[in-house]
């Protein structure tokens, strides 16, 4: 015979007495682990739809930026800065921009925090006539290397330079004039070995003639004279053209801007605006779950306590009363031999058992109810997702917790139950 | 062996003090039958728990078997006295959720013995409860529920048994089945100090001690 079959025997004989303290454990460990199930549920959610996002939105951001790239290979630049006095008309109908500006407005273009645009190429251009080739009409176009803007990262130039004493000719031009690369030349008194001839574009460069800008500033007679910049609006500011403008016209109050779009880009934009929409969902998804977790999580923060607390209170209250009508027997007990602390070892053992089966039915009942909980509030659980909710180490606390707060609250009954006088009591009879 | 000398109790309760013995001596030897009648509020059960050692005496001493359960630790103390003597009541005191046997074995937590099991078997051969092993005490009779306690007293072959009117609530038959087991167990070697307001006990008995008012009267 042990302790334990008397506890044993105690708890069947006073079955409701001992359920009732089961249930209140049960109760309180069922909020604790149903509300903890459904926060876990709420913040995988959030975890798993963050990183969705992020896929997404790194798979639509590399699509956007494929297509920015292909598109701009056949583009070319779309951002004209001209002098702010150039008449546009004129620079329509002459195909290029009469009045200069100085080439120092690049380096300051360039040195500035702008964001807006990149690959920044200064020209000077002009329709000549080419008294060498029967004052055959070109364009001739004085161009140095792409200055890299140093806010951008597309450290890969367009165009490259051309070297001094080096010319590259259109496709049409050169078949017109029957010129080919490596002949030598002479352009308004200078000589050129022609470089390279582009292949056919299908615009003016196919009538167009490309030196170093030096060089042309000379021929020219325009030095330190350009007249015009040309870059590349970045991915970032495409659809808001009013920003370029603004942004350079900040920098370069003495110059215009005008813009090529092409529908391509305004393609990319509607591209850019689903994706910003499916964002917006995940986003507001997201938003949902971290707000219906916030307000879970302030219920179970005064719920819980409340829960845990009035469990404890019912429990001393339960082992108060127990030990109140069982005192004749405790009295007995100590007179066969019993110590006061198998008196007390009595009441705490019950408090235990009471305890652990609380524990275990409140854990079992709280994560199936949480369960529940979460797939009304709308978060779709697999088998797999539920199985991950499950919280052994959650289980393995209120498996401690619970007997051990059981004891708590059943120790001053106990205690009183182990002070009882047995002499006292035998005599009452 | 009991003996207990000049014992006085007093009752120091909240408004005024009871004394319940009065300078009380006796001594109970191996193999004897005591008895100590009197009428009620003598002051009997006051003797009985005092010589149990549940009840510390205002003044006077205790010794069980040469022994002063009083100069222990209350720890030994429950320890010595539950394994020297054993108690029967008149309420029998038996636990209400354990059935016989488990009843029987009940001082056997408090202190182990591999031979309990043993012992309790043959407890109950003896008193012819074998039969009722399972059954709890509200499904005994009165008579089959002090053998019951009798049989718990026994367990731990204490040399004394002290028993507080234990045929009070039995019919004649009973109460005489009980008395004799408590004359063989006397017979045998042991001491029993038996408490009653009934002088019908006191045939049993080889010494009996008159009490009243907490003195004894006569011997
Ligand atoms: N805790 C107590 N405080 C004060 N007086 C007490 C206390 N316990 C007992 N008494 C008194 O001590 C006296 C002896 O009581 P005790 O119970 O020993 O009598 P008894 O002989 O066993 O009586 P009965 O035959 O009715 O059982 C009584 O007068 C009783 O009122
Ligand atoms: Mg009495």
């Amino acid at each position: 015979m042990n302790i334990w079959r008397l506890v044993g025997d105690e708890i069947l004989y006073r079955k409701t007495d001992f359920l009732l303290g089961v249930a209140a454990v049960f109760l309180a460990v069922g909020c604790l682990a149903g509300v903890s199930t459904l926060l876990r549920a709420h913040s995988e959610r959030v975890a798993e739809l963050t990183g969705q996002k992020q896929k997404e939105t790194a798979g639509m951001l590399a699509v956007a930026r494929d297509d920015y790239r292909k598109m701009m290979k056949t583009m070319g630049y779309n951002v004209v800065i001209l002098n702010a006095g150039e008449d546009l008309t004129e620079f329509w109908t002459n195909g290029f921009a009469s009045k200069t500006m100085p080439e120092e407005l690049v380096s300051r273009l360039c040195n500035s925090n702008i964001t807006s645009i990149q690959h920044l190429l200064p020209q000077l251009y002009q329709k000549i006539l080419w008294a060498e080739q029967d004052n055959c009409p070109v364009i001739l176009i004085g161009v140095r290397g792409e200055v890299l803007h140093q806010q951008s990262n597309h450290k890969e130039p367009m165009l490259d330079p051309v070297e001094k004493d080096t010319m590259r000719l259109g496709h049409a031009l050169a078949r017109k004039l029957g010129l080919k690369s490596g002949e030598k030349v002479t352009l308004l008194g200078t000589p050129f070995t022609i470089a390279q001839v582009h292949e056919e574009r299908g615009n003016a460069d196919d009538g167009s003639v490309w030196i170093h800008m030096a060089q042309a500033q000379v021929l020219l007679k325009k030095p330190g004279q350009i007249n015009a910049i040309l870059a590349l609006s970045c991915l970032c500011a495409e659809g808001d053209l009013n920003k370029i403008s603004r942004q350079i016209a900040a920098i370069l109050p003495e110059t215009q801007v005008i813009h090529r779009v092409p529908e391509a880009l305004i393609r990319l934009d509607a591209r850019y605006r689903v994706a910003a929409l499916s964002q917006e969902t995940i986003e507001k998804e997201t938003a949902y779950h971290v707000r219906a977790a916030a307000e879970r999580e302030t219920l179970a923060a005064w719920m819980i306590p409340l829960a845990i607390l009035a469990a404890m209170l019912w429990i001393g209250m339960l082992a108060w009363n127990n030990v109140r009508e069982r005192r004749s027997e405790l009295g007995v007990l100590r007179a066969l031999g019993f110590r006061a602390r198998h008196i007390a070892a009595l009441i705490l053992a019950k408090a235990l058992l009471a305890g652990v089966a609380g524990a275990l039915a409140g854990y079992a009942l709280g994560f199936v109810a949480g369960l529940a909980w979460s797939i009304m509030d709308g978060i779709p659980l697999s088998i797999a997702a539920m199985r991950s909710l499950f919280d052994v180490r959650l289980l393995v606390i209120v498996l401690a917790a619970a007997p051990l707060q059981a004891c708590i609250s059943s120790w001053l009954p106990a205690m009183i139950a182990a002070q009882q006088d047995p002499a006292e009591i035998l005599r009452e009879g | 062996m009991l003996e207990v000398k000049n014992l006085t109790k007093i009752y120091t309760g909240r408004r005024n003090a009871v004394t319940a013995l009065q300078d009380v001596s006796l001594r109970v030897k191996a193999g004897e039958f005591a008895v100590v009648q009197g009428p009620s509020g003598s002051g009997k059960t006051t003797l009985l728990l005092t010589v149990g050692g549940l009840l510390a005496p205002t003044s006077g001493s205790v010794s069980i078997q040469g022994q002063n359960p009083y100069a222990l630790s209350p720890e030994r103390r429950a320890r010595f006295c539950g394994s020297a003597m054993g108690f029967v009541f008149q309420q029998f005191h038996l636990v209400p959720y354990l059935n016989v046997e488990r009843n029987i074995l009940v001082p056997s937590i408090a202190i182990p013995s591999n031979q309990a099991r043993k012992r309790a078997q043959a407890l109950m051969d003896h008193f012819h409860l074998s039969e009722r092993a399972h059954h709890v005490p509200s499904e005994l009779s009165t008579g089959e529920r002090q053998r019951v306690a009798l049989a718990r007293a026994l367990l731990n072959t204490p040399k004394i048994l002290l028993a507080d009117e234990p045929t009070g609530n039995l019919d004649a038959e009973n109460a005489e089945i009980v008395l004799n087991y408590l004359v063989e167990f006397a017979d045998n070697g042991g001491t029993v100090l038996l408490v009653t307001h009934d002088a019908h006990s006191t045939r049993y008995a080889g010494k009996a001690i008159c009490l009243h008012a907490g003195h004894i009267v006569s011997e």
